[in-house]
């Protein structure tokens, strides 16, 4: 027997006109597969009925509550993480391409010369330094030369700490502002 | 409590995680219950509806305040249990799989028959041998009675592709869904053609 269009018109459900009803009625009564699909659909639909919303356990939003911090948290890190790669990986694409750019000017014959002539010019720009800023350290007391070496080692050590100890914080730790909301919740 | 929505609304945009909890508060139950129709368990389901929310956290600048909030949020939810179905490639849960406490009762108490729980556990098995898609644009329709275009526009699909999903959907629940023989559905009579 064909079904169409009764079948489409018994899962509808938009309101059928008085010729269809009927039309619909007098294929019911000769069919008993779309008796059956009416029967079954009509029942399905009572049980969607019946069930309603499904609710989640007690205390979804507090769940959600002392989750937040943590997800905030590693959104951050994650974000620091891909700013951290994408600086790096710009710094190792600029130097790839500066090689690049100096090999294609530098044919492979040439390298070696370019290599000898670079250690030259540093010998020779060394030496010129040192003609003239070991006759003025001559004159300066020793003393102050070590002073001088301790302060520089010193800050440079220092800023280099600092540097890292930024990196490290950014990356591996809970930024500042996330602490404090921790905090504020404590207090709560 | 919903007139207040606007206004927790912009509050939550400024960054008040407070006003974003009320929103969660608000909507929790209809987000959950997506999750857990799509997933069909309601551990998955809790996680499912606690990653909705996260999204829609992270993106509510992206929320039109000219659509209905809590569509946003079911098209977020449909979304992310689609893509999470295709990903794991989610075994169809049969009704053997689901079991009476596995299933959360809207209205628990005694009242609740076993010919009741049957008809559930039958409506799930038949839900998840559905593919995703279709059980959202079912379970929209159904649970949440909204029209083909909201659905189409939750989905980021068009009305007659929705359209065509339905009757699918329809069609696939109405040849499985099996009436307990407890209750049927026309409560034990003989069957009397009723008008559509």
């Amino acid at each position: 027997m064909n079904h169409h269009p009764y079948e489409e018109w018994i899962l509808s459900d938009e309101t059928l006109s008085p010729a269809e009803n009927a039309s619909v009625q007098e294929h019911l009564a000769a069919c008993p597969e779309c008796r059956q699909l009416k029967t079954r659909w009509e029942a399905a639909k009572l049980q969607i009925n019946r069930e309603g919303l499904a609710a989640p356990a007690t205390g979804f939003t507090m769940r959600w509550q002392k989750n937040l911090p943590d997800r905030i948290s590693q959104l951050e890190t994650q974000s620091a993480r891909r700013f951290l790669f994408i600086i790096l990986a710009c710094s190792a694409a600029m130097l790839a391409g500066w090689v690049f750019t100096w090999l294609l000017n530098n044919p492979t014959a040439n390298i070696a010369t370019s290599l000898i002539k670079l250690t030259t010019n540093s010998i020779l720009v060394f030496q010129g330094i040192k003609f003239m800023v070991f006759p003025a350290l001559r004159s300066i007391p020793l003393v102050y030369i070590l002073a001088g070496i301790s302060i520089a080692g010193t800050t440079a050590l220092m800023l280099s700490a600092v540097w890292a100890g930024a990196i490290w914080h950014y990356v591996f730790r809970k930024p500042q502002s996330l602490e404090l909301v921790k905090e504020g919740e404590k207090n709560k | 409590m919903a007139n207040d929505q606007p206004e927790w609304l912009s509050r939550a945009l400024k960054g008040d995680q407070e006003a974003f909890s009320l929103l969660v508060e608000t909507y929790q139950r209809p987000v959950y219950n997506l999750c857990y129709r799509m997933l069909g368990d309601p551990a998955e389901a809790e996680d499912a509806a606690q990653d909705t929310f996260w999204r829609a956290y992270q993106h509510l600048n992206r929320y039109d305040p000219a659509r209905p909030f809590m569509t946003w949020l079911l098209s977020i939810a449909a979304h992310f249990c689609i893509d999470l179905q295709r990903k794991k490639r989610m075994p169809q849960f049969s009704i053997d799989l689901v079991v009476e406490e596995m299933l959360p009762d809207p209205a628990p108490g005694p009242e609740k028959t076993t010919s009741q729980r049957e008809e559930n556990q039958i409506l799930h098995a038949v839900l998840g041998k559905m593919k995703p898609e279709d059980r959202a644009v079912i379970i929209l329709r159904y649970w949440y009675q909204m029209p083909e275009e909201e659905i189409a526009q939750a989905l980021s699909t068009t009305v007659s592709s929705v359209k065509s999903r339905l009757h699918r959907a329809r069609l696939m629940i109405a040849e499985q869904y099996q009436v307990p023989s407890a209750m049927p559905a026309n409560g034990g009579k003989y069957y009397e053609p009723s008008p559509l």
